[in-house]
């Protein structure tokens, strides 16, 4: 026997892991484990099961792509309706924009964007303090404000691209000259076994832009998100036949496939990638049934249905995708990656008319993230369940153009809700103009790390060989936030 | 000092002077040294101020407030400075070469493949040993470093590295030294081999063949091929996404990027980008829909099933012809008689447009023979 091989030290799970089996093969692979090999040496592959007793069991994860304007959503500074119009060397605050500060910002591309805009812009936006915690949100949020006591906000993160590629930064945890590396729901997926036999575990709905439309990487094309679509005649891909075939001659060839595979299954025995094809037919015939189920609201309450704001054309495309969202939750599917506004920059992204960009786009999404909260918390769901509400980073208080902010990496706001977090908590703090997280800085890897955490993951644990990564990528839980 | 010449500007009064003092040339060698330093200083000069004209300017220009809407385009072309990517969207301004090369280039290649380098031999049979019989002997086929596993057996990729040095890195000769192996033409079957599974149940020492799934170009050209439709057009421009659907060209021509790429190759984990050295084999619940409703071998189906009718006639035939072409096998007495319970089943149903009942029947087999695990699998 060949000793000290990585990869061959427990190579049938290995295999499956190799093979990358995705959710099939997971429930295999620990079909396999109960048999038994207890040689346990320097690698494991996942075996589908928590590295230590989880809290939550699925995330929903909304992203805002362009960037929302933290000084605009939950992150108030009077002092910019103070000194607006100043530069902000002459404020008391000059030092923010002194070089040794602004080196956090890595470049991929130099634009007439993502740069320093020095001309304090005053708030568009009101604000009010919400809850027993007394939260302060914008106006512009106020069915998420209503929830105010159910969310663990931060205010300190801090990312490094000042352009886009943030939003596959906040996805994976590296700069996008640093390349491709796999998504936090990859990482899940890749660590977690199957909740529900008939359904994905990872799913992805909304437009995603090219530079953030994959998961898996490294990890693989399994663990991509299967994309859905709110449309219950036709959610997946290949999820209904292109021609006319009809179900009796469909369920006669079901039946011949299954009866000749297991024919062959007896000249060939004990096949792990046999026995995972056939289980991958069976999960895809399910499938085809399940998940059209899911986005028939048809059997939701009127009342629930109102609540996302499915009647209300301003907000009803995310409504519907919240709403799906919850239902996925239900059945146990894992991680739901949901992308606001994706597309080009992204429709947060303000560089010119703020006020009427975020209005806008607070509305279509305001409502139906109020309702979740509320739905899955009136459902007894939200304890296991955690929502996080990001986007790629922050907007300067300095105005672009008299009307908008720039892209701004040095402090954002990011809130999660549920899955075991404290309810009704702030964390960290930007300076007095919004410019610095300066008080708990995160970088959006601590996010993941939080996130990981409350899945019962250890990040270090699924790491696989010859793919080292940084300390960066692993992250630091936000214990102060976590009950 | 032959500046006499150069600087004969110099009075010839003063020289028969100078020569009667005796220091004519001294002063000669002193006047040429002078002349030259001036003009060495006015260049200089020329320099320092230009010099200075720039510093002010790009002091100017960091000092001075960006304003909105400002673009900066002030290089051509793309390149990597030491914390980003500069790109200005035009082309790149022409390189000269020299006329000589350094010579660096070939030395790195005649290093590359030396043949007392073994590494590169040893990474080339890794790979070609990979695509044969679906595991590599070292695993890390992307790293033989300090980081890479070490090879499961590597006295045998020795032997292969030499052998392909020693045949002048003939790579037809590695090809046939694999596949004409006992190892290759082993059966995948644990049938018969239950005390090789106790003693090594995870075919370590190669007791059998590991069934590998195929590719996914592999897989779409082979359902093309069946209709024998498929283009076997060599070179020519890549077909765009939008045409990839009527295409009859081998997978190998569709565009493929990161960004785009064919829905039915991607679910059958295609080539990523940047990581080509190693396909994912994974099973996967897309496949079984791109397989079971995806417009390809739905229309294959049909293609296929009448191409064999116009070879055989009864049915008992069909099935013998489509299992051997589909699947590589002879249907044994059970595998015949579910296919002909299947066929009467699906000839009591109503038949696809434009079909008769029997034509209709003998295109679900072959759906269902294209969906069946051996069709995706080399045995």
């Amino acid at each position: 026997m060949q000793t000290a091989h990585p990869f061959r030290t427990l190579p049938r799970r290995a295999f499956l892991a190799d093979m990358g089996l995705g959710f099939t093969g997971l429930a295999l692979g620990a079909m396999l484990q109960r048999e038994g090999r207890a040689e346990e040496t320097l690698w494991v592959p996942p075996d589908g099961q928590p590295h230590f007793a989880p809290k939550a069991k699925s995330v929903i994860w909304l992203f805002m792509n362009g960037g929302v304007s933290h000084l605009e959503s939950f992150d108030p500074k009077p002092m910019l309706n103070k000194y607006a119009g100043k530069t902000i060397a002459e404020t008391p605050y000059a030092s923010t924009q002194s070089p040794d500060k602004l080196a956090l910002a890595r470049v991929t591309v130099p634009d007439a964007n993502g740069n320093q805009r020095n001309e304090l812009y005053p708030l568009q936006v009101g604000y009010k303090p919400y809850g027993q915690s007394g939260m302060e949100i914008s106006d512009w949020f106020p069915r998420i404000a209503r929830n105010a006591d159910r969310i663990a906000l931060v205010r300190s993160m801090y990312t490094t691209d000042s352009n886009h590629g943030a939003q596959t930064q906040f996805h994976s945890g590296r700069h996008n000259l640093d390349g491709d590396f796999p998504n936090l729901g990859a990482w899940v997926h890749y660590g977690l076994g199957s909740l529900n036999e008939n359904l994905p575990q990872f799913i992805s709905m909304g437009t995603r832009e090219y530079w953030n439309k994959r998961d898996g990487h490294y990890l693989g094309p399994a663990h991509d998100a299967v994309p859905l679509r709110i449309d219950p005649a036709n959610p997946l891909d290949f999820g209904i036949s292109e021609r006319p075939f009809s179900q009796q001659s469909k369920e006669i060839g079901i039946s011949l496939m299954r009866r000749l595979n297991d024919l062959r299954g007896v000249e060939y025995p004990q096949e792990p990638a046999m026995a995972a094809r056939i289980a991958s037919y069976e999960l895809a015939f399910r499938m085809q049934t399940s998940v059209p189920d899911i986005v028939d609201f048809s059997k939701e309450a009127e009342e629930t249905k109102s609540l996302y704001g499915l009647d209300q054309p301003h907000c009803r495309e995310f409504a519907g995708q919240l709403l799906a969202a919850r239902r996925l939750v239900e059945r146990g599917v894992r991680f739901i990656q949901i992308q606001h506004g994706g597309g080009g920059a992204g429709a947060w992204d303000a560089h010119g008319g703020l006020k009427e960009n975020h209005a806008t786009q607070a509305l279509a999404v305001d409502q139906p993230v109020g309702a979740l909260l509320e739905d899955l918390d009136r459902r007894g769901m939200l304890d296991e369940t955690l929502v996080v509400f990001a986007t790629e980073f922050g907007r300067t208080p300095g105005s672009q153009g008299g009307t908008g902010r720039d892209h701004h990496v040095f402090g954002f706001s990011v809130w999660m809700a549920g899955g075991g977090l404290k309810r009704g908590v702030v964390h960290g703090t930007t300076d007095e103009i919004g410019f610095h997280a300066v008080d708990n800085r995160h970088y959006v890897t601590d996010i993941h790390a939080t996130i990981l955490k409350q899945m019962g993951l250890d990040s270090r644990r699924l790491e696989i060989p010859g793919r080292k990564r940084l300390e960066i990528d692993h992250g630091v839980p936000i214990t102060e936030i976590i009950a | 000092m032959k500046r006499k010449k150069k600087h004969n500007y110099i009075g010839s009064s003063l020289d028969d002077f100078l020569k009667e003092e005796g220091i004519l040339e001294h002063c000669e060698e002193v006047g040429a040294k002078y002349a030259f330093a001036m003009q060495l200083k006015d260049e200089m000069e020329k320099q320092l101020a230009a010099a200075r004209e720039s510093l002010t300017k790009a002091v100017a220009v960091s000092e001075s407030e960006v304003k909105a809407g400002e673009i900066f385009t002030r290089i051509e072309g793309a390149r990597w400075a030491a914390t980003r990517f500069d790109d200005s969207t035009k082309d790149d301004a022409p390189v000269a070469f020299p006329a000589e090369s350094s010579g660096r280039r070939t030395a790195l290649a005649a290093w590359i493949t030396d043949p007392r380098n073994p590494l590169t031999a040893r990474v080339a049979v890794n790979q070609i040993w990979m695509h044969h019989l679906g595991t590599p002997l070292v695993a890390t086929v992307f790293d033989f470093g300090r980081k890479g596993t070490p090879p499961t057996h590597p006295e045998l990729l020795d032997w292969l590295a030499t052998e392909l040095i020693t045949s002048g890195w003939n790579m037809k000769h590695l090809h046939e030294l694999i596949v004409t192996s006992t190892t290759y033409r082993m059966s995948s079957t644990m049938v018969g081999g239950e005390a090789n599974a106790v003693k090594d149940p995870d075919n370590l020492q190669w007791w059998r063949r590991n069934p590998i799934r195929l590719d996914a170009e592999v897989v779409r050209d082979s359902a093309l091929a069946l209709t024998g439709e498929l283009d076997a057009t060599r070179g020519g421009p890549p077909i765009a996404a939008a045409a990839q659907a009527e295409s009859k060209r081998r997978s190998l021509y569709f565009f493929h990027s990161n960004n785009d790429r064919n829905l039915f190759l991607t679910s059958f984990d295609t080539a990523m980008v940047k990581e080509c050295y190693r396909r994912e084999q994974s099973i996967v619940p897309q496949q079984a829909l791109a397989l079971t409703n995806g417009r390809l071998v739905l229309d294959a189906s049909w293609k296929i099933a009448d191409r064999f009718s116009t070879e055989v006639s009864a049915d008992a035939d069909f099935i013998n012809l489509a299992f051997s072409v589909l699947l590589g096998f002879k249907p044994g007495d059970a595998e015949m008689k579910a296919s002909l319970e299947a066929l009467g089943a699906w000839s009591a149903l109503p038949p696809d447009e434009g079909r008769d009942a029997a034509s209709t029947a003998r295109s679900h087999l072959i759906w269902s023979l294209l969906n069946h695990n051996d069709f995706v699998t080399l045995r």
